[in-house]
């Protein structure tokens, strides 16, 4: 007899979407709660034994109205089909949430409300044991602890998996994502379990396949940083070293940022607008994710004309017609990375301020003092207890690109252009 | 750069003026005022620096449309170039070089290209007026120019720039809390959004309050609903059986009251009223008896009333029906017999009345027959002769007239004075007169005289005889006019006419005499029918006389009166004979019915009399009461009959119905058949539904609120706005930031490239005032901060400001000299190497340092070249040294 389960993470919800567009906030919204409800469709069609959650089934301490009726729908459309949910609290719903202990979950729904593992015998419809599923919650939002030590080893023959929101060190996804409940994948592998159905990294990853150890990355796109498809893993424990996880989709819409970095030769909005749709055509083109609806964050950068033109008036017409032109649901566009067309090179060591200028810049990446000295006076982006240190590293920041700007201030606008 | 030769054809006061030769390194131009030294000033910076202004410009002579001159220059490469310049309606330039002629337009020669003309004036231009410090305009061009100024097409001023980013900064942070920076709009649009929070998060919690609140009202409702269910199906139950039992009731008590009443059913519904009944149809009959037999007694009276009288003339009824017919006839006639009596008389007095204008003494009946007679063409003819001879007569009269009236005219009388008065005047003459003339005119007159006596005597004789002939002829007429009076009279046959009118007949006497005839026919005429209608009068009246005898009745008083009387009297005849018919037929009837009559009173007595000895077997003192006992117990057993009828239609099913009754009763439950725990059920009934209602709204009023709350802005929207601001704001904040670190370090690098150039300038300077003070004033320096040039010197401890402190006006200008060289030294010193031009620039100066300045010239002449325009003779004395000397003349 096998073990079929679905394994989600990261739903997030009631996450503040960072965005002026209300409509793309309502949409983000929804395509998580029918991305949810996907996965709840998922499940039951294909009669899995059992729906686990890895971690952050919410953004925050509570639930708001809404997603609570919604959570507790979907969850009791799962009981009713005789379904159990396994739910390892994370660190942005640990254990210790407002709504984990204060909403009235259905039956089927079993939480891990402690930071020591607890092993649940899955049973199939005769009552026979087909699987163990052991999980474990954040106790906090800043758990700190490594749990995948106390987690037990496996015993027998029966399926064995593991469920946990923590960050496992030392892999490429992780780089940059909170370390919380840390752990590597050695700890994981010496369990001994089948399958280790991990949350936290929004991006899906398959950190090892043999004993599968995944992250499936959340189930919607919540920002342009969330790109690709998002859904979950349905997975079938035939038999011990006979694992079959496959990624499933299940949300509808999904991000894709566009890199636009050529466009020197460019004179007018609508010789712009005409690029950006060329890029998103080639872009459809080359996706494989028919029948979805795509997000675009088209990111301009580098030199070109129009680089102090476009104000955010213009860029929201050229947004709009791009989107009318091709009946796309949204499309944000960074104008921030343009830059004069200048080549700061050509006037270093010259006899005049701006090489100077440029030959000055050359000594504040070496001369701490020099670089402290010419900091603003009231720092606005950094607050005024910093220390010497923290100070360096912002104006270390702020010297990023200075060189194109300091040519763009002191160069007049008809001089030698590239 | 060294001047070699100037030239005007047409500069200013200067006409086709030629300098001398200027191969010098020192050029002295002297002259007194006004002899064309700042012209030649000008005229030079013309030629390097093109036109200026090019429309009105000071120097086209003003007896001129043009300008023009020309120089010859040397460059450091040792060519000579020639520079044309011509301003006419355009500005023109040109250099020839190696017979290359090459176009300037009105723009500098090309070895000044690096330098503006402000510049040049400022620095190599030199005069009283413009030794001192450079305006803040010229003083900055000059700072750019030094400090890179070369690229000055290329980059923007550095205050500019620095003032731009500061400017961009404070409109997106400020350390102070003035204006409306972005960072401080979005913090106000934060604190809204807060607020927003606070207002979502009100919203959650009331959410939360509704959906338990709605739950609660769900779980009252179920069990108010579950209530009402209950209460509805006893009510149900009562409203199906209860009235089933009241009507039961009912028709037991019917029953038992209707017992007595069922067992006299063989007597009258109502045996009092059936008693009265019997009695009313006895004395109904009774006056049925009294009037049919005084009907008999009329009817008898009616047949007794006809008479013989009246038997009599009913056998006259066809001849009186006739005459009644020929009334009108009769009353016509009668009425005609008078209209021609009365129209014979008026025929009658016309005749008379006629017969008086025409015939003597009146009407006669006689002339009756004679105007009968009278045949009225041959009047007419007669009368007419009579016309004609009448006629003839008055004209001949009146002609006889005529005659006689011309021979007693006037003139005819007075035709013998002619002849006389000639003749009396000729005598006279011929008496009188002595002359011949005379004689033969008077002898003329007396011929003429006798000639007119006799023409006058022969005219009087002709008038005579027509007179004559005249009245003959009127005599004739009046014989024949008198025959024909007589023609008139026999054609009148003797009729008596008036003779007045017999002696002038005319048509009036034809017209008369037919009236005449006329009104005598009319007469006779209307005789003759008043007498045919009298007759026919007659007739019917002895025909009345004669019915009227018959009938024994009186006549009346006129034909048309006795037919009136016996109409009248035939009609009342047949009336009293018509009724006579009618009452024998009706007689036989009536006497039947008075025999029916008295047999139906004999039978009513009967059945009073029995049904009044069965009405004594009643309960009762008297009939009434017994009556009345009877009719009561009837009155119950017919409401019970009618009210199981009406229950058997209403309930089909009554006998279960009955049953369950029972049934209820003997369960105990027949409280449903009482009125005060039924009404009571009932109250309860509407309170639960009331308050159902009453829940039901508030459910609904909450789902709506919920409704309502649901669609408002949610928390984690409003957390992604703030979030999403707080971003923006991070980012406008790094960006402030970086700007300000941009400008700081533009600042700085200005300040740097400023230190790394200005300083040789100065120093320069400081060794040029040290050579023209003597060594009292050794160092110059700039402030930056205040942009002022200080100086210091052998005896002075502090900088000073040259602006500032009390310095006179011979130093402050040795001093901006000394800077100028300077200057000129760092302009130039990769270029051409540039005239300067000193216009009466050191008049001021004592002689000491006049000296050393002639001196320190010298020195810089090896250089380049020196116009000093002077109007002092002695300064050839300090300079002289291989100076070429120009004088230029008063113009």
């Amino acid at each position: 007899m096998s073990f079929k389960f679905v394994h989600m993470a990261d739903l997030h919800m009631d996450t503040p979407f960072l965005s002026k567009d209300e409509n793309l906030r309502k949409t983000l919204r929804l395509a998580l709660y029918e991305s949810f409800r996907s996965c709840v469709d998922l499940s039951l069609s294909e009669s899995v034994h059992a729906f686990l959650i890895a971690g952050d089934l919410a953004d925050g301490d509570n639930l708001s109205f809404t997603s609570k009726k919604f959570l507790l729908e979907q969850l009791e459309r799962l009981n009713h089909g005789g379904i159990p949910v396994f739910y390892a609290p994370g660190n942005h719903d640990p254990y210790t949430s407002r709504f984990i202990n204060e909403l009235k979950w259905p039956q089927n729904v079993h939480i891990f409300k402690s930071t020591v593992p607890e092993s649940i015998k899955v049973y199939d419809s005769d009552g026979n044991i087909i699987g163990v599923v052991i999980g474990a919650g954040h106790e906090s939002r800043k758990e700190s602890r490594n749990l995948s030590l106390e987690f037990p080893g496996a015993d027998g023959c029966i399926p064995y998996v593991g469920l946990l929101h923590a960050y496992v060190s030392g892999t490429k996804c992780s780089e940059g994502d909170d370390r919380y409940a840390p752990c590597s994948i050695s700890n994981l592998l010496e369990t001994g379990y089948d399958y280790w159905a991990l949350g936290h990294i929004h991006k899906r990853e398959v950190l090892c396949d043999s004993p599968y150890i995944v992250y499936p990355g959340n189930i919607s796109g919540r920002d342009p940083g969330e790109t690709g498809q998002k859904g979950v893993y349905l997975v079938e424990i035939k038999h011990k070293d006979i694992v079959d996880a496959k990624f499933i989709p299940t949300s509808k819409v999904y991000w894709e940022n566009i890199y636009i970095d050529s466009l020197s030769g460019i004179r007018g909005t609508s010789e712009l607008e005409k690029t950006i749709c060329e890029e998103i055509v080639k872009s459809i083109e080359k996706s494989s994710m028919a029948g979805m609806n795509p997000l675009y964050r088209v990111i301009l950068k580098g030199p070109c004309p129009l680089y102090n033109s476009l104000d955010c008036d213009e860029t929201a017409d050229i947004e709009g017609a791009v989107i009318s032109d091709l009946d796309i649901k949204h499309l944000e566009i960074i104008s921030e990375g343009l830059t004069r067309p200048v080549n700061p090179g050509e006037y270093r060591n010259q006899p005049h301020i701006l090489g100077t200028a440029l030959s000055l810049l050359d000594t504040l990446s070496t001369d701490d003092e020099l670089l402290l000295k010419l900091a603003p006076k009231d720092m606005a982006g950094i607050g005024a207890g910093a220390g010497r240190e923290e100070k360096l590293e912002y104006l270390r920041s702020l010297l990023s690109n200075i060189d194109f700007e300091t040519a763009a201030a002191l160069l007049k606008e008809d001089s030698n252009e590239d | 750069m060294r001047i070699k030769k100037l030239s005007a054809e047409c500069f200013g006061a200067f006409k086709g003026w030629e300098s001398c030769d200027l191969d010098s390194n020192i050029i002295i131009v002297h002259g007194e005022n006004e002899s064309g030294k700042t012209t030649l000033f000008k005229l030079i910076s013309t030629i390097l620096y093109g036109w200026n202004p090019v429309s009105d410009n000071p120097y086209i002579p003003w007896d001129e449309s043009y300008g023009q001159c020309e120089a010859l220059i040397s460059l450091k490469d040792n060519n000579d170039v020639k520079v044309k310049r011509s301003l006419k309606s355009r500005a023109e330039g040109h250099v020839l070089t190696g017979g290359v002629r090459r176009s300037l337009g009105n723009g500098p020669i090309s070895c000044l290209n690096y330098l503006p003309n402000e510049i040049f004036n400022e620095v190599y231009m030199l005069s009283s007026d413009t030794l001192r410090f450079p305006d803040e305009k010229t003083w900055a061009m000059l700072q750019d120019e030094l400090l890179g100024g070369q690229y000055r097409t290329m980059l923007n001023p550095v205050k500019q720039v620095m003032s731009a980013l500061e400017e961009e900064a404070a409109g997106l942070w400020r350390s102070d809390r003035r204006g409306n920076p972005k960072d401080k709009r979005l913090g106000e649009n934060k604190r809204e959004m807060k607020s927003k929070l606070k207002e979502a998060s009100e919203n959650e919690d009331r959410l939360y309050e509704l959906e338990e609140k709605i739950d609660t009202l769900g779980k009252e409702i179920e069990a108010l609903s579950a209530r009402r269910l209950e209460i509805n199906s006893m009510l149900e139950y009562s409203g199906e059986l209860y009235p089933v039992y009241k009507k039961k009731q009912r028709l037991d008590e019917y029953m038992r009251a209707g017992k007595y009443g069922s067992q006299f059913e063989y007597l009258p519904d109502n045996p009092f009223k059936a008693i009265s009944n019997l009695e009313d149809g006895k004395r109904s009959l009774y006056e049925e008896y009294r009037s049919l037999a005084k009907e008999r007694d009329r009817l008898k009276g009616i047949i007794d009333a006809l008479t013989e009288q009246d038997k009599s003339l009913l056998s006259y009824r066809d001849i009186i029906e006739n005459l009644k017919k020929k009334y009108s006839q009769i009353e016509s006639d009668i009425n005609t017999v008078s209209d021609i009596e009365n129209e014979i008389e008026r025929l009658k007095d016309r005749l008379d009345y006629r017969s008086k204008s025409v015939l003597r003494g009146g009407w006669q009946d006689s002339c009756y027959d004679i105007l009968r007679s009278i045949d009225e063409a041959e009047l007419r003819s007669a009368i007419d002769s009579f016309s004609r001879a009448s006629s003839k007569y008055n004209d001949e009269y009146a002609r006889l007239s005529g005659h006689k009236a011309d021979s007693r005219s006037n003139f005819s009388g007075a035709l013998w004075l002619i002849p006389v008065l000639l003749l009396l005047f000729s005598s006279g003459g011929l008496i009188f007169s002595d002359s011949t003339s005379m004689m033969i005119l008077s002898g003329s007159m007396l011929l003429l005289g006798l000639c007119f006596s006799a023409i006058y005597l022969i005219y009087r004789k002709g008038r005579k005889s027509v007179i004559k002939e005249a009245a003959e002829r009127v005599k004739k007429a009046a014989g024949d006019r008198d025959e024909a009076i007589d023609g008139v009279g026999k054609a009148l046959n003797g009729l008596p006419i008036a003779s007045q009118r017999l002696q002038n007949p005319g048509e009036s006497l034809v017209v008369d005499v037919s009236t005449l005839i006329d009104l005598a026919e009319k007469i006779a005429d209307d005789v003759e029918r008043r007498n045919t209608i009298a007759k026919r009068l007659e007739d019917a009246s002895s025909t009345a006389k004669a019915v009227i005898a018959g009938g024994r009745l009186s006549p009346g008083f006129s034909i048309l009166g006795s037919i009136s009387m016996l109409e009248k009297n035939l009609k009342c005849t047949e009336e009293r004979f018509s009724e006579y018919t009618r009452a024998e037929a009706s007689l036989s009837e009536i006497e039947s019915s008075i025999g029916n009559t008295e047999k139906m009173i004999k039978s009513i007595e009967s059945d009073i009399k029995a049904l009044l000895s069965e009405l004594e077997k009643l309960e009762g003192e008297c009939l009434e009461d017994k009556c009345r006992l009877l009719l009561e117990s009837r009155e119950q057993l017919k409401k019970a009959e009618t009210l199981k009828e009406e229950m058997e239609q209403s309930y089909p099913d009554l006998e279960k119905l009955l049953y369950r009754i029972e049934s209820i009763s003997d369960e105990g439950r027949d409280w449903i058949f009482d009125d005060e725990k039924l009404s009571a059920a009932r109250i309860s009934k509407m309170e639960t539904e009331n308050r159902l209602m009453e829940l039901k709204e508030e459910m609904g009023s909450c789902k709506k609120e919920l409704e309502d709350r649901l669609n408002r802005e949610r928390k984690d929207d409003i957390r992604g706005e703030i979030e999403r601001i707080e971003v923006e704001r991070e980012s406008i904040r790094i960006k402030r930031d970086k700007l300000i670190l941009l400008k700081n370090i533009i600042y700085e690098a200005d300040r740097r490239f400023r230190e790394e150039n200005q300083p040789g300038i100065l120093q320069k300077a400081g060794e040029y005032i040290k050579v023209i003070t003597g060594g009292r004033y050794s160092g110059l320096y700039m402030d930056d901060e205040d942009r002022s040039l200080q100086v210091t010197g052998n005896y002075i401890n502090d900088l000073l400001d040259v602006e500032k402190r009390m310095l006179s006006r011979g130093t402050k200008e040795q001093i901006y000299l000394s800077l100028r060289l300077a200057l000129m030294d760092q302009l130039d010193s990769k270029e051409e190497t540039l005239p300067i031009f000193l216009d009466e620039a050191l008049v001021d100066w004592d002689s000491g340092r006049f000296s050393n300045t002639a001196g320190l010239l010298q020195e810089v002449s090896h250089k380049r070249q020196i116009f000093i325009f002077t109007c002092r003779e002695d300064l050839y004395r300090y300079v002289g040294g291989g100076a070429v000397y120009m004088e230029l003349e008063y113009r």
